[in-house]
């Protein structure tokens, strides 16, 4: 669990061990972005928060109900 | 005078045949049992109970030893189980996106609007997801209910 983004530092620190830190600000961008998103977890984050606004919207319209509601995972699953 | 001698007065006077004598010798306490006695009362005791312990000792220690190699051997099997579940679930989740986000201008399964979550890896590869990804399409109470067993465990 604590070696979650070892991976993507990895890569992210070779390529501005390459380019330096002034060239590889600018180089590097993806593989920030990468290690940013695996430490933090935003893009992964704003998915929920779009997917249960849409939800909500449909439900609140009607369009889903009874049943289709939700689909919930088990309790011991995750 | 004469009238003091006929009047009888109630006066304050010792009882009839004098008080009884003071108890002013020391009492030692009542000795039940000599010292010898409460060692040998003792470590009969001990040996009684020593005994009675070991009637069911030895069950007991190899029930405990059943139970433990029970749970020790099930345990992978159970962890597999979950990780089968938690994988049919991503799966439910994945489709449920798809038909809950098909008319959102945009959007595509498994991005955050056509952005990729990670980049530089290949498309196919299994983004694990966090809790909130997980139950984003629970019902509240649901995820609540699992959020308290992680809180509380």
């Amino acid at each position: 669990m604590l070696g979650e983004c070892q991976q993507q530092e990895a890569r992210f620190m070779d390529c501005l061990e390459a380019y330096g830190l002034d060239r590889g600000r600018k180089k590097c961008t993806d593989l920030f972005e990468d290690y940013h998103e695996c430490q933090t977890k935003t893009k992964q984050f704003k998915r929920f928060m779009a997917m249960r606004k849409e939800r909500d919207r449909q439900i609140a319209e009607g369009k889903l109900k009874g049943d289709e509601k939700y689909v919930s995972p088990k309790v011991d699953s995750y | 005078m004469s009238e003091a001698c006929q009047i009888a007065r109630k006066q304050d006077l010792p009882p009839p045949g004098g008080y009884k004598p003071i108890p002013y010798k020391r009492l030692p306490a009542k000795q039940l049992f000599s010292g010898y006695t409460i060692f040998a009362g003792y470590i009969g005791m001990t040996v009684g109970a020593i005994y009675l312990y070991n009637l069911t000792a030895k069950q007991i220690k190899k029930h405990e030893i059943e139970m433990r190699s029970a749970k020790m051997a099930i345990y992978p099997m159970l962890l597999a189980e979950r990780d089968r579940e938690y994988l049919k679930q991503i799966r439910r989740n994945r489709d449920a996106e798809a038909e809950l986000m098909r008319d959102v201008p945009g959007w595509e399964v498994g991005t955050y609007y056509g952005e990729r979550v990670y980049k530089l890896i290949p498309p196919d590869t299994l983004v694990e997801p966090i809790f909130h990804e997980y139950y984003a399409h629970s019902s509240p109470s649901d995820w609540y209910r699992r959020a308290y067993i992680k809180l509380r465990s």
